[in-house]
């Protein structure tokens, strides 16, 4: 007999296990599969610039004590890659190297980042003519060529603002010098996508009751809006990373950014275009380096973007 | 069109000016100042004859006065010396505009074309084989180094194989065109690749989204072949925003151009600035970084008018 009420039992399903959003996100990229193998890529580049002070212990190098009398040495099992025009250990220079770039890239995306995201909030949060303004200088700071603005940032005498000469000399200053100045010049893309978050957010139910009720406008920003907004920001960042390496590497080679005998992909490339005829692999090693961390990275932002967004397509991912 | 115009300009003046003030003193903070320039090509100057001059030419102002003087002074057309080159900044700055513009027009010339094929050719089959393939050199040009892919360039064409000179600009002042243009194929090359990762990525989402819309739809209904519906009716319209794309690209390809100058050896505007900055020719390195957010302000503007002469739905 049929039942009456219309009610009808359905063989039940079996429910599929709670999936957290991260695991889902994680599986997405995973299934972008230039994605996954450039972050297979990264942790073995992270490892092997990690390798750099072992190495440097055990072969008993010094990467920055210079040797005229071992100039350009082919490989040996002393110096793995043969040494530079200085005598000093190309392998060695290179773990090192990498450990400095990529650590700028890292902190000066944090830092980037923050400074993008109280701009791109405060303009959408506040509005009206503070919006305005900060929007026509992001738009003005855009289109300008950050190279050479980097460079005459980068060319400054910080004596002349009082500060000792040792310590605008130490390693430590001259790299948080480079993570200032690039924050300083190419925080708009996000402070352009936090201020789209915002706007997205800020007329939404639930801040509105949270106004009514009385909640300050930081309390808002830092409950409601923040948490609401950190995907693309989070994708945004990931993709940052590579740009900065390369804009560090650029003023590093151009002799404005982490200056010898500090090693940087970027610096070793300096003189590389003098040794052309003689030493042409020396040229090679540090930009390959770059290349690949640079796309490696990029790619991992692609992989980001494609999990995090539901809409998203990905643009390298190849099935 | 005319009032947004007006405000737009007034608005880029206004800009130039901040800016002006901005790199006055930063420019005021790089090291060292013109009077110990003199110094190290006259070792003999006492530090009382030093300061004296200081004080003749006004280094002991304060930095509000000094850079009114500055300014009253460049806005009547005089924008003083060269300390580097010992001539007038404007007779220092003439060739080397040309020579960027020679650089950067070329470059436009082919990457311009070649964005517009490689975008279109990837969104006909979104996630096709050729797309992915595009996709990968497009996000591998983006990830070039292009002072790394200069120095292989010239390893490779110039040194190996000896195709090519490693230099951007003939060594004789009277040298043929063809071997001007032989100089110029590395440095263009190299800009080519710089410049177009990105202009791909944008071709093609642009593409992509053009080709779904209805009217596209329409031409292949009445029978159209896909090149006509691709050039005549898809291509036309996602060119339009590519206006803006290319204006503030401008900036962009201009850092390029500053390495690519450097490294080539080619005496253009890019090139001049870091010379300026490295050797603390202050005078030129201002009037130099001016010039080029001028251009690029200019480019800006220029793409926001072209913007709403090509797009008959667009109104200012």
């Amino acid at each position: 007999m049929t039942d009456v009420s219309g009610h009808q039992e359905f063989p039940r399903m079996p429910l599929p296990a709670a999936q957290s959003i991260w695991q889902l996100r994680f599986d997405k990229f995973r299934s972008h599969r230039l994605a996954t193998l450039s972050l297979a890529f990264m942790a073995l580049l992270i490892v092997f610039c990690l390798l750099a002070w072992p190495l440097s212990l055990y072969l008993d190098i010094d990467p920055n004590k210079t040797n005229l009398l071992y100039r350009f040495q082919g490989p040996s099992s002393q110096h793995l890659l043969g040494t530079d025009d200085l005598g000093r250990d190309v392998l060695i220079r290179l773990m090192y190297g990498g450990q400095v770039s990529l650590a700028v890239g890292v902190f000066t995306t944090f830092l980037m980042s923050i400074i993008g995201i109280a701009i791109g909030v405060s303009a959408g949060f506040i509005g009206g003519r503070v919006d305005g303004f900060l929007m026509r200088v992001t738009d003005v700071l855009v289109a300008l060529p950050l190279i050479p603005l980097l460079i005459v940032l980068g060319s400054l005498d910080l004596t002349k603002l009082g500060m000792s000469n040792d310590q605008a000399a130490a390693p430590w200053f001259i790299f948080l010098r480079i993570v200032i100045i690039i924050s300083l010049v190419d925080w708009t893309t996000m402070a352009r996508i936090a201020r789209a978050g915002t706007i997205q957010m800020r007329d939404r139910d639930y801040v509105r009751a949270a106004q009514i009720s009385g909640a300050g406008r930081l309390y808002n920003v830092f409950i409601h809006v923040l948490p609401n907004i950190s995907t693309p920001i989070i994708v945004a960042a990931t993709l940052t990373i590579g740009r900065v390496i390369l804009l560090e590497s650029t003023l590093s080679f151009l002799g404005f950014g982490i200056v010898p005998p500090t090693p940087t992909w970027g610096n070793m490339l300096t003189n590389a275009q003098q040794l052309i005829t003689s030493a042409p692999l020396l040229a090679v090693y540090p930009g390959l380096l770059i290349f690949a961390t640079v796309m490696a990275v990029n790619f991992i932002g692609d992989g980001v973007r494609y999990a995090f967004d539901p809409r998203a397509e990905a643009e390298g991912k190849q099935d | 069109m005319l009032q947004f115009s007006l405000k737009r300009l007034f608005q880029s003046i206004l800009v130039l000016i901040v800016m002006s003030f901005l790199l006055f003193v930063l420019i005021g903070l790089m090291p060292g100042d013109p009077i110990d320039n003199m110094f190290e090509g006259n070792p003999s100057l006492t530090p009382e004859l030093m300061a004296r001059m200081r004080e003749l030419y006004g280094f002991d102002q304060p930095l509000s006065l000094r850079y009114w003087h500055w300014f009253s002074a460049a806005v009547q057309g005089d924008l003083g010396y060269s300390t580097m080159y010992f001539r007038p900044v404007m007779a220092v700055l003439a060739p080397a505009v040309l020579q960027t513009a020679k650089l950067l027009g070329l470059t436009l010339l082919f990457s311009v074309p070649l964005a517009l094929l490689l975008g279109s050719l990837a969104a006909r089959r979104p996630n096709g084989v050729l797309d992915s393939a595009i996709g990968i050199f497009s996000f591998a040009a983006i990830s070039l180094p292009n002072f790394w892919v200069s120095l292989l360039f010239i390893i490779l064409f110039s040194v190996t194989l000896g195709w090519l000179p490693a230099s951007g600009v003939p060594m004789s002042n009277d040298a043929s065109f063809l071997e001007e243009a032989q100089h110029l194929v590395l440095p263009v090359a190299v800009l080519v690749m710089f410049h177009v990762g990105p202009l791909i990525r944008y071709v093609r989402a642009a593409m992509i989204e053009t080709l779904s819309a209805d009217f596209v739809r329409t031409a292949r209904a009445k029978g159209l072949d896909e090149r006509a519906v691709i050039v005549r009716h898809a291509l036309r319209n996602a060119l339009i925003p590519m206006v803006t794309v290319l204006a503030l690209s401008f900036g962009h390809l201009f850092s390029g151009a500053l390495v690519i100058e450097t490294i080539f050896g080619m005496l253009g505007m890019g090139k001049m600035i870091f010379d300026a900055i490295a050797n603390t020719d202050f005078n030129l390195a201002l009037i130099g970084l001016l010039l080029a957010i001028t251009v690029v302000l200019v480019s800006n503007l220029v793409a926001d008018l072209c913007y709403a002469l090509l797009d008959p739905r667009i109104t200012l």
